[in-house]
């Protein structure tokens, strides 16, 4: 037993892995944290969009098994409300142990009242996401019951000749430009900030940092073009434009791509701004440093632009990297990583042991529906039946072979070989094999495992 | 007068203590798993878990098998065609280092992996080869203790239902209903700690629940071939269950060496 090191969750929010390690060694911070720590090649998200996976991360459980994911006709909203339910979460763990614990996130749904501040001594949401849903609220309250798309919205103030509101809700609209501007939004989602207050919860006492960033979230490099910026159900396509549910047409989705590698360049250099803090006050050897993400992107190579819904490679393969205390190297052993297993992890280092993060024979990752916003990807055709949204997914993955199930019509929808797209019935042993690791835990749930 | 706290309560009583106590671990408890060795209490256990899962509308959980190498044939077949006909899956605990390295019904430590002559050194063995056997500490706790848990860390169980009894030994006679482990961390749902051996048997026949071909022939207790002995020429029920001891067939330090077993983690 040793003195319990600090401890730093970096979440790269919907950052996936090729992304990353592609160009890691173009970069400055991710490459020294990774030559100072321990490179996972095999990380898996339990999930394809931020509720469920980072319940998982905090948790220690899958979706199916802490139920804070969205179900059938749900709204985020709802199924936010089970997040409060969770117990022995990752931060309550570290509490107890003794760390300050402090949640630093730009991500808005980790925020405050989510249920995801249980255990933290300090929960500050981060970042222009704040100001843009403030005059998002502002303008709400000027419209009143009008609740509708901005054209619509519009409309009906200048028939009814409110004419100041318009002037109002426009003004409101500017100023937030001119903040967001001044901030170098959308490529800085809050980096900046949360790397600058992150140095006054970084001490010796010891203490439990968790980062969620958003710069590799939604388009990167531009303002949208769009007059108005606020609240998805009057501007729909302006939301759109920065959580990255825009339909993607020829030169947009190479812009896209481009700016979602390029987001890997400006996270380096907040990430090169945290390390050298942490150095100068000599907490940087002594620091668990972890690297990760709650689910990747998908850039069109599915049909598909955005996460959640399913569970491509795209989407649930997602970097690991752990700079452990004093650059101790651990051997990776085979098998796959998951952060399900972070808390227990976590918790073994806090307690003062030190222990390898553990790998697994079998992962898994879990999708019930359409996740957020879905529908809008049927109507504007990136996906070909709305059947395929709303169905439960499970991948189940073992000796570099990968299965997904939609469960509600209990069929095989993906089968691969070490990466490569087969038929089941080429591999009957392997694929059978991987069914019956899925149907060992269904309990309560409703989900169909062909052959079961 | 003092009578034995068991006879107290009526096996109605008792069946619904049961029912409670699973009812209550699968309301808390994601992953569940029933070890199961197909003897008696197991089978028991089995089927109250069964009853509860109907009225939860819930398939079964697994179950999980102590695969130590040294079972009644009897004892595989009963397995598969229970867990057909009940619709649920069985997990194969079993340490496969040690199983490889057995020769002429013995290992040497030198053989098996780092992670098995870690847990040789754990139980305190210190010679370079040991019997296959499930009567001795080391085997015992390599072939069952290190099997279990491995199984338990790699499927992520969160609670092991068990047929642990109160009158079996003095050992088990302070266990409560759920009781917490720490290595791996999990709970031990312990159903049936009430039930006398007679209980049992009374709760299989009313329940017409498939009987272990050993029973039939005088074994009281079915674990392993070499280490349980047939007691009698009678059935296991009709022997007197009162005044010999149900491990009787089992070797005698066995159920000494108990204590220091679940110490380490053993039921």
């Amino acid at each position: 037993m040793t003195e319990p090191p600090n401890i730093v969750l970096v979440v790269l929010d919907t950052l996936r892995r090729s992304t990353l390690y592609d160009q890691i060694n173009s970069t400055v911070a991710f490459k020294k944290i990774a030559n100072d720590g321990v490179l996972y090649d095999n990380a898996i998200s339990p999930a394809s969009w931020t509720v469920p996976s980072h319940a998982s991360i905090f948790s220690g459980l899958y979706p199916s098994e802490h139920g804070v994911h969205r179900r059938q006709e749900e709204g985020v909203m709802e199924s936010m409300d089970r997040a409060h339910s969770m117990k022995d979460t990752l931060p309550e763990r570290m509490y107890s142990a003794g760390y300050e614990t402090t949640s630093l996130h730009a991500n808005v749904l980790l925020s405050g009242g989510s249920g995801f501040d249980v255990g933290f001594d300090n929960c500050l949401s981060i970042g222009p996401f704040e100001w843009i849903s403030a005059a998002g609220k502002s303008i709400k309250d000027i419209l009143g019951d009008v609740d509708t798309q901005t054209s619509a919205a519009l409309k009906h103030l200048i028939l009814n000749l409110k004419f100041d509101e318009i002037r109002k809700i426009l003004s409101i609209n500017s100023s937030l430009r001119k903040q967001l501007k001044a901030k170098n939004f959308p490529v800085d989602k809050g980096g900046t900030d949360i790397v600058e207050t992150a140095t006054t919860y970084l001490k010796n006492s010891p203490s439990f940092v968790f980062m969620n960033f958003m710069e590799s979230h939604g388009p990167h490099d531009r303002l949208p073009s769009n007059v108005l910026l606020w609240e998805r159900k009057l501007t729909k396509r302006t939301i759109e434009d920065y959580t990255g549910d825009r339909p993607f047409k020829g030169k947009e989705v190479q812009r896209y791509r481009r700016s979602y590698h390029n987001s890997v360049q400006v996270m380096d250099t907040q990430l090169s701004k945290l390390v050298r803090k942490l150095e100068e006050k000599d907490l940087y050897d002594d620091t668990l440093l972890v690297i990760t993400s709650d689910h990747g992107e998908a850039l069109k190579e599915n049909k598909f632009v955005g996460h959640g819904v399913f569970l491509h490679n795209t989407l649930i393969n997602i970097p690991l990297m752990i700079k452990y205390p004093q650059s101790k190297k651990f051997k990776v052993e085979n098998g796959y990583q998951t952060t399900i297993d972070m808390r227990d992890f976590l918790t073994v280092w806090s307690n003062g042991n030190k222990i390898p993060f553990p790998s697994r024979d079998v992962v898994f990752s879990e999708e019930f529906g359409s996740g957020h916003d879905g529908l809008s990807r049927v109507t504007d055709g990136r996906i070909d039946n709305v059947e395929d949204l709303n169905v439960k997914r499970k991948a189940v993955l073992k000796n570099g072979i990968k299965l997904v199930v939609d469960g509600t019509r209990g069929i095989v929808e993906e089968f691969e070989v070490d990466g490569i797209a087969t038929s089941p019935k080429e591999r009957r042993e392997a694929s059978s094999d991987l069914l019956e690791e899925m149907s060992i835990f269904t309990g309560n749930e409703d989900f169909i495992v062909p052959g079961n | 007068m003092t009578e034995k706290r068991e006879l107290l309560l009526s096996l109605d009583a008792k069946v619904s203590i049961a029912e409670a106590v699973i009812e209550d671990a699968f309301s808390h408890y994601r992953r569940p798993v029933v070890v199961w060795s197909g003897g008696k209490d197991s089978t028991v256990v089995l089927n109250l878990v069964r009853s509860v899962c109907e009225s939860r509308g819930m398939k079964m959980p697994p179950s999980l098998f102590i695969d130590h190498g040294d079972h009644y044939p009897e004892t595989l077949e009963i397995l598969n065609k229970v867990s057909r006909d009940w619709n649920f899956k069985i997990i194969f605990a079993r340490n496969d280092d040690l199983l490889k390295s057995l020769k002429d019904g013995s290992i040497e430590v030198a053989d098996l992996n780092e992670e098995n002559k870690l847990e040789v050194k754990r139980i305190g063995f210190e010679g370079g080869e040991f019997e296959y056997s499930l009567e001795t500490d080391v085997g015992n706790h390599l072939l069952k203790t290190v099997a279990m848990n491995n199984t338990i860390k790699r499927y992520r169980f969160d609670a092991l239902l068990t047929g642990v009894r109160w009158d079996e030994n003095d050992a088990r006679g302070s266990e409560v209903f759920i009781s917490p482990r720490d290595e791996p961390p999990h709970v031990r749902v312990q159903p049936i700690l009430p039930m006398l051996e007679k209980d049992i048997w009374d709760y299989i026949f009313k329940n017409k629940l498939p009987i272990h071909p050993k029973y039939y022939e005088g074994y009281r207790s079915i674990d392993g071939i070499h280490d349980s002995k047939k007691v009698s020429d009678k059935p296991a029920w009709e022997q007197d269950l009162d005044q010999t001891k149900e491990r009787a067939g089992r070797s005698q330090d066995k159920e000494g060496m108990m204590e220091k077993l679940r110490a380490l983690g053993y039921m």
